[in-house]
């Protein structure tokens, strides 16, 4: 087996725990940033990663090898951030902030988007969730379309649609594009 | 002339996969081309969100905290669990039916009772029949006073720690239990089956009150033969938690 996450994930289902570990620090960044983005809540994010390697490591004996680990981890953290939506919507009071905490220090890049960034975490999160799990994987990972329909166990044509939509909705939050170029959406915050 | 039609879900796949578009002499796809572009290039290009140094030590803290647990909570509740039960046979003097039901063994005699408390943890492995034993006597009479945990239990109004108390200590007490629970057990203990029952096999159940909201735990075997709790909004039958 050429992949490396695949023997790492063989072992961890033998209990190998430095394994696990390698495994973990492979993933850690990205299923964090998925979670991130998927609830804009820094401590959910926290405890929604915690929890997507919790269950890895339970469940890595059922990997069956038949799509990619990182494929499989995308899909449980897209689950777990779904969970603790709902979760959330069941304690209104502990979730989901009218504010969003982008305090991360990469935010710091010189990325000419970078300016938007607050601006565009808000346009993200006011996405029907099935749109913005599509978009979140589609361009925010660049992953493949048929990545992101294998992850969120959807036929790719509804992948396309709700990608499609999803820009459309984030091009009306954020301005129209074509007549305002970035610098000046940028100029507005 | 045919008649173009836009596709807008082939435009997106187009944007995601930088293939420009086959006919580009419609204004209105290639103004979607465009902004479809335009709003991925804006989100590939930003700044993935990261964790601190702090955060990222907390998280694999917890996580393998986490992974480890289990098997520890297990064995401290076999632990606690097998002393109170050595001390309620000292205590109410069972020793010698104990020694009945092993006369083979003339060291089981009531005074050497005492002694077995110190190997605790070994006694209640070496009961491994003792689920069985458990089951029957609790389906039969809830309330046996031998009985470490219930199969059939009503936990009454909880807390989520005390819920989660609960859960533990049927995922220990009841994880060699091979006896499932099925509609006629919850009848036989007079009670009527929770809602929510699962198709998977069920070896013991909970039924409580969480935030003024029923809530039914039960503990089952999953397809991959693992015992795990599983607690449902016994109003709407909502998968709770999962662990």
């Amino acid at each position: 087996m050429n992949d490396p996450d695949g023997q790492l994930i063989v072992q961890a289902a033998k209990g190998d725990r430095e394994a696990f570990s390698d495994l973990m620090r492979r993933h850690e960044g990205l299923v964090f940033s998925v979670c991130m983005r998927m609830l804009s809540n820094r401590e959910l994010a926290l405890d929604a990663t915690q929890e997507v390697f919790v269950t890895l490591f339970r469940k890595a004996a059922r990997f069956r090898g038949e799509s990619a680990v990182s494929t499989w981890l995308y899909r449980i953290a897209v689950n777990t951030c779904l969970d603790a939506m709902r979760k959330a919507k069941r304690r209104p009071l502990d979730v989901l902030p009218d504010h969003f905490e982008i305090s991360d220090d990469s935010a710091g890049d010189a990325f000419e988007s970078v300016e938007l960034r607050p601006e565009l975490e808000r346009a993200i999160q006011s996405l029907p969730v099935e749109f913005r799990a599509a978009v979140v994987l589609s361009d925010a990972h660049g992953l493949a379309l048929a990545e992101v329909s294998e992850i969120l166990g959807v036929p790719i044509g509804t992948v396309k649609s709700r990608v499609f939509r999803a820009r459309k909705l984030l091009a009306e939050q954020l301005g129209n594009l074509r007549e305002a170029p970035r610098h000046q959406t940028g100029e507005s915050q | 002339m045919t008649d173009h039609i836009h596709d807008f879900d082939e435009i997106a796949a187009r944007a995601a996969a930088d293939i420009p578009l086959d006919d580009a002499s419609c204004a209105v796809c290639a103004d979607e081309y465009r902004l479809q572009r335009e709003i991925r290039s804006l989100l590939l290009s930003s700044a993935h969100p990261e964790m601190s140094g702090p955060e990222i030590a907390s998280l694999r803290s917890s996580v393998f905290s986490a992974m480890q647990s289990p098997k520890d909570r297990r064995l401290k509740r076999w632990v606690t669990v097998a002393s109170v039960a050595a001390g309620l046979l000292v205590i109410v003097g069972i020793g010698p039916s104990l020694n009945r039901m092993e006369s083979a063994d003339e060291t089981l005699a009531a005074p050497n009772a005492v002694t077995t408390a110190a190997a605790a943890p070994l006694q209640a492995d070496a009961t491994s029949t003792a689920p069985d034993q458990r089951y029957s006597s609790a389906v039969g009479a809830e309330s046996a006073p031998s009985l470490p945990f219930s199969p059939i239990s009503d936990g009454g109004a909880v807390t989520e720690a005390e819920l989660i108390e609960l859960e533990d200590q049927m995922l220990v007490s009841l994880s060699g239990s091979t006896m499932k629970l099925g509609r006629t057990d919850y009848a036989n203990s007079e009670r009527v089956a929770p809602p929510c029952l699962p198709e998977d096999p069920v070896f013991g159940s909970i039924e409580a009150e969480l935030d003024g909201k029923p809530i039914v735990s039960y503990l089952i075997e999953d397809p991959a033969g693992e015992r795990v709790i599983e607690r449902f909004d016994a109003t709407t039958c909502e998968l709770l938690l999962s662990r």
